[in-house]
């Protein structure tokens, strides 16, 4: 199972370059709005046509302008789940489900077999008869779930699939959208704007800005070591500084205003530093061996969501100026509450085997 | 004071008719519109739309230039020795062409407004653009053609100057209701003109009342109707052998 895409495509003030294979493991596509996730998924699904490239599924080529091939959507076997469903109106959920099958020329036996067996799986029972508006956003979405993978396609393309959907039913449909996909043989590719998403569903990512790829990797390593502070950002670290090479063994977080020692040796290249908020600490006391990575702070700003606690923090202390940047630190309310306790002022202590550094954005 | 009863016939004809064609051609034209992306569309979306704004004496007076005898249509119906102007044919080019454009308006907004993610839908499940259109655009768009429908046929049971123009006013052949009702009136026969007026109200309120019976009905019909029509979803996967009766009408 292997789908390849390579593919360009212009418009005024948008420029998407893409070029990733995704395999057996879901893949997500991750970046703000407008950064041309959508379009991948159409230009894939055949909705759109890119201006250049090539696009291949397990051999057989959907797209590739050099020779002139552009398959048209119905002969792709593309399930694309949309981000307002669009479960046809006028068709109860088993026509619906059945609208993909009745075109394959299967025998009445077998399209009532597969639908019986989609509506088992998204247990959609009762449903069957209903129209679309009589049904519920999660009962909608299942039925756009079983429609989408009614023709046993061999790309499943989902759009957002969550985004209309409320806190509670979201979970619910993560849940059963990572069983599916166990069960689902062929390639899936998973857009998503929200990045926890993006992390519990797949296993690799493929971060977009502006339509350009910015990166392409097995999650883990995006998230812990991103190679650019436009990756870090939309991966959710919230404090990066631009940084000068201060010696073999320190550099100089400019925008946080403090010296940091590490254990290895500096590389030249390193133009940014960043740490997420929640390996950040707040501490009354240096340990022992973060003396030279904690700092004197300021507390500029709190805020409390249910269960975490950001604090916005300004480092004091000799390269520390008045436009230094705040950094934020992440903890939970018990942790907080613990330290609210505490008479002598907090310090902050940034532990180096967490902090990364990016070279120049490319 | 007798009356001939053929306008009300010749009205009626004509009217259904040319919404018959309208009907065809203007969803044609609509659909086409929306597909066509090449230079000066808006220029042929206004030439579709002018009938409806010209006056009709000016659409007469064009369909004249076209049909008539040095008009190249008109030519070309020569070569096999028939003229069109003044024959009951003529009555239903000029209601056709001056309802044409709110049926192509009235569908064109309808197909314009079907959420293109149904489409797209359909096309990833393997539709091809044939289907498409008849199951997925056409049912969406049926209201709005609906409306288009009636506009024309109303628009074509009232119309006048164009008819008159090019296709006169000969009693039992091109004479539709709005044209015996101006030559009663022109003539002086105030109470024939009268009881033609009374006529036309008539007919178009009975057609407008049965027009909304008819949606009104229509809905609690359609929702019957597609239960018998579609297939009722019985199977249970606890007993596989209980297929449903038909899946598809």
């Amino acid at each position: 199972m292997e789908l390849q895409v390579h593919i360009e495509k212009r418009f005024p003030g948008f420029h998407l370059q893409v070029n990733f294979t995704a395999g057996r493991d879901p893949l997500g596509l991750l970046g703000g709005s407008g950064a041309g996730k959508s379009m991948i998924l159409r230009c894939i699904a055949g909705l759109v046509t890119p201006d250049r490239g090539r696009i291949s599924l397990n051999g057989r080529i959907l797209f590739d302008s050099d020779q002139g091939i552009n398959l048209p959507s119905r002969e792709r076997k593309i399930g694309y789940l949309f981000q307002d469903y669009a479960v046809f109106p006028h068709m109860t959920v088993a026509e619906n489900i059945l609208f993909g099958l009745r075109l394959l020329g299967l025998s009445q036996e077998e399209q009532i077999q597969r639908v019986a067996r989609r509506i088992d799986q998204f247990q959609l029972h009762d449903l069957e008869n209903r129209f679309p508006h009589q049904l519920s956003g999660g009962q909608l979405q299942r039925v756009a779930f079983a429609r989408a993978l009614s023709t046993e396609p061999e790309v499943l393309l989902l759009d957002e699939p969550f985004s209309a959907l409320d806190h509670h039913l979201r979970t619910q449909m993560e849940t059963m959208l990572i069983d599916t996909l166990r069960q689902y043989s062929g390639v899936t590719l998973f857009v998503t704007h929200n990045l926890e998403e993006a992390y519990r569903v797949c296993d690799h990512l493929l971060v977009l800005s502006r339509g350009k790829q910015i990166a392409l990797d097995e999650k883990k390593r995006i998230f812990s070591r991103p190679p650019t502070v436009t990756v870090a950002q939309l991966t959710g670290c919230k404090n990066t500084s631009s940084v000068r090479i201060a010696g073999t063994h320190q550099v100089e977080a400019l925008d946080w205003g403090c010296l940091l020692t590490l254990d290895h040796p500096v590389s030249p290249n390193w133009k940014h530093a960043g740490i997420r908020a929640n390996h950040l600490r707040l501490v009354t006391e240096p340990a022992k061996d973060h003396r030279q990575n904690t700092f004197p702070c300021r507390i500029v700003q709190t805020i409390e969501s249910p269960h975490r606690v950001t604090i916005r923090v300004t480092v004091k202390g000799p390269t520390a100026s008045a436009s230094s940047s705040t950094l934020q630190v992440e903890l939970s309310k018990k942790e907080w509450e613990f330290l609210q306790k505490e008479v002598q002022p907090l310090q902050l202590e940034i532990d180096t085997k967490d902090l990364f550094f990016m070279d120049e954005e490319r | 004071m007798t009356m001939d009863p053929m306008p009300i016939w010749i009205s009626l004809k004509t009217a259904s008719i040319s919404t018959l064609i309208t009907f065809f051609v203007g969803i044609a034209a609509a659909y086409g519109m929306i597909k066509y992306q090449g230079p000066g569309k808006g220029i042929i979306d206004g030439i579709l739309t002018l009938p409806l704004v010209l006056p009709p004496t000016v659409i007469g007076f064009f369909l004249l230039m076209l049909f008539g005898k040095n008009g190249p249509f008109g030519q070309l119906l020569q070569a096999f020795d028939y003229s069109i102007i003044f024959s009951w044919a003529a009555t239903v080019i000029a209601a056709t062409t001056v309802s044409f454009p709110l049926m192509y308006k009235t569908a064109r907004g309808a197909f314009e407004q079907v959420n293109p993610n149904y489409l797209h839908a359909a096309r990833t499940l393997g539709a091809d653009e044939w289907t498409v259109f008849w199951q997925i655009t056409v049912p969406l768009a049926w209201p709005g053609i609906v409306a288009g429908t009636i506009l024309s046929f109303a628009r074509a049971l009232g119309e006048f100057g164009a008819t008159l123009m090019l296709a006169g006013n000969i009693p039992g052949v091109t004479q539709t209701i709005p044209v015996a009702i101006f030559f009663a009136a022109e003539g002086g026969e105030m109470g024939k003109a009268l009881l033609w007026v009374l006529i036309i109200v008539t007919l178009s309120l009975g057609f407008i009342v049965t027009l909304n019976h008819w949606n009104q009905f229509q809905s609690t019909l359609v929702t019957r109707f597609r239960i018998r029509r579609q297939f009722q979803w019985n199977y249970r996967s606890t007993s596989k052998s209980d297929f449903p009766a038909s899946i598809s009408k």
